[in-house]
């Protein structure tokens, strides 16, 4: 590997812009998206998917796959050495070990279950990686007490949400079916969702509902009358899909939305979720909270029946997002601490989210 | 009378298990392991061991069961009525039949045919291969429940079309797909959904137009039919099965092949069509014209109900079954 910095201080002198950098595992479309948003910056970004073997295991059964996977990350490790990058970011957080083996500077980016899931076996991993790091960020604002005890000086990133391609097509007001964006699953809080779809065929069976089929409750919703349970969609379907209906029923659970809820609200969709983080924007999110089934029933019920809600929360939250979680501004933040990193200077001050 | 149907093919033996219970009959249904039916043919030998233990116990079922009649479903399947040594009626589906000469079970269905006590088929292409072995076959149109598959108001979010068979190449997924990857081009406001399964899968998600759905319980087919202002069927064999007849029953234009219109006193009204190009032009039609949509919906259900009535069919399978009591 180059010397670190040494694209980047041929670009001082030459006066051109790139940095190289390598973004190391797409999660939830992250990397990809912050890799586009620094292409477009003029930087040279490659990325990477590392071959996450037994992904789908029981964490308390993934350790078996660990052969495989360190001969995964000594490939990765030499790619990137390879590439003489100036800089690697690095999703998920165990992953952070392959900057830490490799040598390399890297900025480690947390995204939910990577700290939440830590087990006996990845905990020493995970904070090892977490130390290493030249900067952490965190996707979701619940990951500050996880990261805090390591890196007190871990920064919460929000998501980038890309809304020229989320963006409204069709109006909310015109649409009064309901999306769950969120997966199937337990951590989601599926069975909350559930419960409240159940109550809904029942009391409003005109109610139509539209959930995408994965996590281990998709058998129970196939089972509802007023469910349709859409096969997996690619990213790119996603707007249409969000367009297509006039409400978005997101995760319940953790108390914290991730990217399908934003890039629902950056559709102008009234999006329906557990957020419990409100000290994390200067200006709250316009969700319409919702935890149990009881609840989320009722929001569902009182936004099909009012076009002018949904349209006045879906505009309020598209110009939330933008304004919170535009592509730009992550990527402004990422792009200057990495350029901090590479200088050698200590890490600005992170700007309010 | 006490009947048994062995093994539910497309919901067949099902629907006649349902019409036979309201006509006052015991039914039994069993269902064999049908282990490896995934497999390609030759493959199949390979759980030839664990399919003959499950056929002796289904055999024995028949043998033990003291039916007054057994219709067993899909002609290999035959050899259970072989093995239990009873009189049994044999319902031919559709691939077990045709191209039968090139099958590794090709003995074994011909024997079975031909020791059949009476031997139906299900869609009027089966009749050709099938005379040459039962000369007497006779074509018993798949019986369809017209009451739970009733036609209802198009609401007002309403999707373009769904195709409602099977993404794969015996339903002409190669045709299906062409048509609607023009309909993107010409028409890319027009909505599709479809059933991912099949082998066209991945090329259907790769079409902006398309909307994969799960497979979808039997039960929802009704309200998921009536959601659609136009079905799409298999444009693949000439004939057309359960999916096609059912969207009929719901009152909306179906769009199938279909080259046996002789097999009934009355052809089917279907909108026929074949080609790629033909099945887009049959859809931009039928969305623009309103008044030919309910014309056609309606004259579906009236030739469904007059042409493949549950109840009906469970009469005619009674018929026999009494006359071969006697």
């Amino acid at each position: 590997m180059a010397e670190p910095g040494a694209f980047f201080r041929e670009r001082r002198l030459t006066g051109k812009p790139p940095m190289r950098i390598a973004e190391i595992n797409d999660i939830a479309s992250v990397a990809s998206e912050i890799g586009a948003g620094l292409r477009a910056r003029g930087h040279d970004v490659t990325l990477y998917h590392p071959r996450l073997v037994g992904a789908n295991l029981h964490p308390q059964i993934k350790p078996v796959t660990a052969p495989i996977r360190a001969l995964d990350w000594l490939d990765l490790i030499r790619r990137i050495r390879a590439g003489e990058y100036d800089l690697v970011h690095i999703h998920y957080a165990y992953l952070g070990n392959v900057g830490a083996l490799g040598g390399f500077p890297y900025i480690l980016h947390c995204h939910g279950t990577d700290l939440r899931g830590g087990t006996a076996v990845t905990r020493p991993l995970i904070r090892n990686a977490l130390r290493e790091a030249r900067h952490v960020f965190y996707s979701t604002p619940d990951l500050e007490h996880y990261v805090s005890a390591v890196r007190p000086d871990g920064e919460f990133l929000p998501n980038p949400i890309d809304n020229s391609q989320f963006r409204p097509i069709t109006e909310a007001k015109d649409r009064s079916s309901v999306l769950i964006c969120c997966g199937l699953t337990e951590v989601k809080g599926a069975g909350r969702l559930l419960k409240a779809c159940q109550q809904l065929a029942v009391e409003r069976p005109d109610i139509r509902i539209t959930a995408i089929g994965g996590g281990q409750y998709t058998a129970a919703f196939q089972a509802l009358p007023n469910v349709t349970v859409v096969a997996h969609q690619p990213r790119w379907k996603l707007p249409g899909l969000i367009n297509q209906h006039g409400i978005v029923l997101g995760q319940v659970r953790l108390g914290s939305a991730g990217m399908a809820e934003l890039e629902a609200m950056s559709c102008a969709r009234p999006v329906v979720t557990w957020f419990n983080e409100l000290h994390a924007y200067d200006e709250p999110p316009p969700y319409v909270t919702a935890v149990d089934s009881l609840d989320i029933a009722s929001a569902i019920t009182t936004l099909v029946d009012s076009a002018e809600m949904r349209e006045t929360l879906g505009a309020k939250g598209r110009a939330w997002v933008e304004q919170h979680h535009g592509l730009d501004k992550v990527v402004s933040r990422v792009e200057e601490v990495a350029i901090a990193i590479v200088e050698g200077k200590s890490i600005p001050q992170a700007p309010a989210a | 009378m006490r009947f048994v149907q062995v093994n539910d093919i497309a919901s067949v033996a099902s629907e006649l298990a349902v019409a036979l219970r309201k006509r006052g009959h015991e039914v039994d249904l069993l269902y064999p392991k049908l282990y490896g039916a995934g497999l390609p043919p030759l493959w199949k030998l390979a759980v030839v061991p664990l399919r003959f233990a499950d056929w002796v116990r289904v055999a024995w079922r028949l043998r033990t069961g003291d039916y007054d009649a057994v219709h067993i479903h899909y002609a290999y399947l035959g050899i259970v009525g072989l093995m239990a040594r009873v009189p049994y009626v044999l319902h031919c589906h559709g691939d077990d039949v045709r191209d039968v000469s090139r099958r590794v079970w090709a003995p074994v269905i011909r024997l079975a045919i031909k020791r059949a006590r009476h031997v139906y088929y299900s869609t009027p292409d089966l009749k050709e291969p099938l005379l040459e072995i039962r000369p007497d076959a006779e074509f018993l149109p798949n019986p369809i429940d017209i009451e739970t598959f009733h036609p209802e108001p198009l609401p007002d979010d309403a999707t373009d079309v769904l195709v409602a068979c099977a993404l794969a190449e015996n339903k002409g997924v190669e045709n299906i797909l062409a048509a609607c990857a023009e309909l993107s081009h010409t028409s890319p406001d027009v909505g599709i959904s479809g059933f991912a399964g099949g082998s066209g899968t991945a090329e259907a998600q790769a079409l902006p137009n398309v909307l994969l759905l799960m497979h979808q319980p039997r039960a929802k087919l009704p309200l998921l039919m009536a959601r659609h202002r136009v079905i799409i069927g298999q444009v693949h064999q000439g004939a057309v099965g359960m999916v096609e007849l059912e969207a009929l029953a719901c009152g909306r234009p179906v769009i199938a092949y279909f080259t046996y219109p002789d097999a009934y006193s009355e052809p089917p009204p279907f909108c026929v069509a074949h080609t790629g190009p033909q099945i887009a032009a049959a859809v931009t039609r039928l969305l623009n014209d309103d008044v030919e949509r309910e014309r056609l919906g309606e004259a579906g259900r009236a030739w469904v109900e007059r042409n493949h009535n549950a109840a009906q069919m469970a009469e005619r399978v009674e018929a026999l079954a009494i006359r071969f009591s006697r």
